[in-house]
């Protein structure tokens, strides 16, 4: 519950950084911790899965700023219903469920749906590229990334939200059928032609170029 | 060793491109893609489209540093108790304060009946017209549009 929140001695310089032991428990240890009230616990468990959220939200709605609005907003409904999410289950999952919900109720809100991304120009990727790169290198994976992103908005919902779960945010099989709420036995399948398609776009954009 | 199948070999050329596949089915998916060329060209295609995934994976992250992300999510946290506080707070006093009123004036006989239906109709007045423009700043600014874009 919110209400259990230390209001007093838990901001950021004081809460333990990745050196601390919590880093390295597993995510069911963490969860039941930040159930007792450990906002050390809970602010862990953010700083493991803040990426995986605002990378689920970017790619759900194309918007960077809103990306991390809604993020925020994920683990703010995440800390308000800890108290009655069972410990033993996979955070991951219910995170991304949580997320996804967040960008359908977003776009429910502004009458938008979910499109092929040929409205934006520009993919939201930062540009930042290995400082060893030289700047014909960061060029030709800009150029890469950029037909990646308008490849991946190619899919259709389903065979993106796979490639989401496992390519970019390293979710096991396992964590893949709870998020998906699908049978574990589906989750390979799927994925294969997804990644097939994905491969077959990217080879065709490469010949049209 | 068993030969495999192509939805067999599917399977495990995922595994193999998410590093979990053991070295028995690796040796079943090497024998079933020097001899099926579909699935050779599948894997190579996949493989070459992974690569490209994960280098692009390492830049989709938050612009805002780490400090300022949990610095934004624990204020909204903190803002959070304080609207349940207010909102407790408000419920509170403007139960007290509508009995308050419906004792004071409502059935206060030394009040005259115009006295006591025109101070009624003064308050509730006050309160239609101020639920009226909250609810359409509300509704204007849920169903704008053009909420996010910057002046």
């Amino acid at each position: 519950m919110i209400g259990s929140l230390p209001l007093d001695n838990t901001m950021e310089g004081d809460t333990p950084r990745s050196s601390t032991p919590l880093a390295n428990l597993p995510d069911e240890q963490l969860v039941a911790q930040a159930q007792q009230g450990n906002m050390a616990a809970y602010e862990t468990l953010v700083k493991r899965y803040y990426p995986m959220a605002y990378r689920t939200a970017l790619f759900l709605l194309h918007n960077p700023d809103t990306a991390l609005d809604i993020s925020q907003e994920a683990f703010v409904r995440v800390h308000r219903h800890l108290k009655t999410f069972q410990a033993e289950k996979p955070f991951a999952p219910w995170l991304y469920r949580i997320v996804k919900n967040l960008c359908f109720n977003y776009q429910k809100r502004y009458r938008q749906r979910w499109q092929v991304f040929s409205d934006t120009a520009e993919s939201p990727i930062h540009s930042s590229t290995a400082p060893e790169a030289s700047p014909l290198q960061q060029i030709i994976q800009k150029e890469e990334h950029r037909r990646l992103w308008n490849a991946l908005h190619q899919l259709n919902t389903r065979e993106r939200e796979i490639i989401i779960l496992k390519d970019f945010n390293d979710f096991s099989y396992e964590e893949i059928a709870a998020a998906l709420e699908i049978p574990p036995g589906t989750v390979m399948s799927r994925l294969f032609y997804a990644r097939k398609k994905l491969a077959q776009i990217l080879g065709g954009d490469h010949e049209t170029d | 060793m068993k030969p495999i199948n192509c939805t067999t070999a599917q399977q495990f050329m995922m595994k193999k491109l998410d590093g979990v596949i053991t070295a028995e089915e690796e040796q079943q998916l090497h024998q079933h893609l020097e001899t099926c060329q579909q699935c050779a060209q599948d894997f190579k295609q996949i493989y070459q489209t992974k690569e490209v995934t994960q280098s692009m994976k390492r830049q989709l992250l938050p612009e805002m540093a780490w400090e300022d992300y949990w610095s934004h999510l624990y204020n909204r946290l903190e803002r959070g108790i304080a609207w349940i506080l207010i909102s407790i707070g408000l419920i509170l006093i403007l139960g007290y304060a509508a009995v308050d009123f419906v004792v004071t004036v409502v059935f206060n006989p030394k009040m005259g009946l115009v006295e006591r239906v025109g101070i009624t109709a003064l308050i509730l007045g006050g309160i239609i017209l101020f639920i009226s423009v909250l609810r359409e700043k509300l509704m204007t600014r849920k169903v704008d549009k053009y909420r996010e874009i910057q002046r």
